[in-house]
C-alpha cells in the first residue's frame, strides 16, 4: 500500500480513525501503519482528538436562555434599520425599479465624467521578505536547521536520515 | 490548497512562504556558504506534504516567539535528546508527539503528573518540557 501521507490521501487515515473504512481497507491501512511512523503519528494525533471530543460535554443551557435571547434580538436594531425605517413607505414595489434605474444612470454619468484611474494589478503576494537584514538571515538559517532537526527527531528515529 | 497562512511575522516563516523569485532576491544577498544552507532548508520544506508544512510553520512561529534564553535552551535540549540512547530517544519523541496534540493547560498537568515523572528521568523531563514549547495542537 502506498503511504497515505506521501500520496496526500489523509482521508484514508481519517477513515481508519473514525471506523468508516471497509474491512479490507482497514486491514490494509493497519498493515501499513505497522511500518510507517509518520502515519502512526497522524493516527495517534487523530485518536487524541477523537478522545478529547468524545470526552467533551456541552455545558447545560441556563433557565430562561431562550427568552433572554429573543428579548435581546428584539431590542437590538441595526443602524441601517434605523436609517431606512422612515423611507420604508416610499420603497414600494413600483418605486424600487424607478429608483434603481435613476441611481444607475447617475452613477454611469459620474463615471463617464470622472473615469477612475487605472492602477496596475499587483501580482499575488507571497510573504513579504524584502528588507531582511543579513544578520537576521543568519539566524533564520540556524532556526530552519534547528526546526528541521526537531522535526526529524520527533517524527521518526530510524528511517529519516540526518541532515 | 497550500498550508494555512499563519501570522507571517517570523522571518523563517516569511521565507518558507515566499515565492521562488522573492526568495532568490533575498538569498542572493547572503554569503555563498549560507546560500547553500538556506536553499537546502527551503528545499526540505517545499518537499513536505501540506499537513507537515503547516505544522512546520506553526512550530517555527512558536520558536520565533520564544525568549532568546528559551531558544538557547531549546537548542541545548535538542542536542541532549540527540545524545540519548535510541530507545530513550524514541520514548521522548513519543511523549513529545502526545504532548503536541494537547492544549497548553493539559500539557502542564501531564508534565507535572507522577506518571510522567516515573516514566522519565529528570534529564528527559527537562528535554520534553523544553522541546514541547514549540509543539502546537492543530488548529491553534
Amino acid at each position: 500500500m502506498k503511504c497515505p501521507i506521501e500520496a496526500r490521501e489523509d482521508g484514508q487515515l481519517l477513515g481508519y480513525c473514525d471506523g468508516s473504512l471497509s474491512a479490507e481497507r482497514k486491514a490494509a491501512v493497519a498493515a501499513h501503519l505497522q511500518g510507517c511512523a509518520p502515519c502512526q503519528e497522524f493516527v495517534a494525533r487523530q485518536s487524541m482528538v477523537w478522545e478529547a471530543m468524545d470526552g467533551w460535554e456541552a455545558p447545560p443551557v441556563s433557565l430562561g436562555f431562550d427568552r433572554r435571547l429573543y428579548q435581546r434580538i428584539e431590542q437590538e436594531v441595526s443602524w441601517w434599520d434605523l436609517l431606512v425605517r422612515p423611507f420604508r413607505p416610499l420603497l414600494t414595489r413600483r418605486s424600487v425599479p424607478i429608483a434603481a434605474t435613476s441611481l444607475l444612470v447617475l452613477v454611469a454619468g459620474l463615471m463617464f465624467q470622472n473615469p477612475m484611474p487605472v492602477t496596475p494589478v499587483k501580482p499575488p503576494a507571497s510573504a513579504q521578505v524584502d528588507g531582511m537584514p543579513p544578520e537576521q538571515l543568519e539566524h533564520v538559517v540556524d532556526e530552519m536547521e534547528l526546526m528541521r532537526e526537531f522535526n526529524r527527531l520527533v517524527r521518526v528515529d530510524a528511517t529519516d536520515p540526518k541532515m | 490548497m497550500g498550508p494555512a497562512l499563519v501570522n507571517p511575522a517570523a522571518p523563517a516563516v516569511r521565507l518558507y512562504q515566499a515565492s521562488p523569485q522573492d526568495r532568490d532576491r533575498v538569498i542572493e544577498k547572503m554569503p555563498p556558504g549560507q546560500q547553500v544552507r538556506i536553499r537546502k532548508q527551503l528545499e526540505y520544506y517545499d518537499n513536505l506534504p501540506p499537513g507537515q508544512k503547516a505544522i512546520m510553520l506553526q512550530r517555527v512561529q512558536r520558536f520565533d516567539a520564544l525568549t532568546p534564553e528559551k531558544r538557547r535552551g531549546f537548542a541545548q535540549q535538542l542536542r541532549t535528546m540527540n545524545e540519548l540512547p535510541q530507545d530513550r530517544r524514541q520514548a521522548v519523541a513519543r511523549a513529545l508527539r502526545r504532548l503536541g496534540v494537547m492544549p497548553e493547560a493539559q500539557r502542564v498537568i501531564v508534565l507535572n503528573s507522577d506518571a510522567f515523572k516515573n516514566e522519565f528521568s529528570p534529564e528527559e523531563q527537562k528535554i520534553i518540557s523544553g522541546l514541547s514549547e514549540v509543539m502546537v495542537p492543530d488548529g491553534q
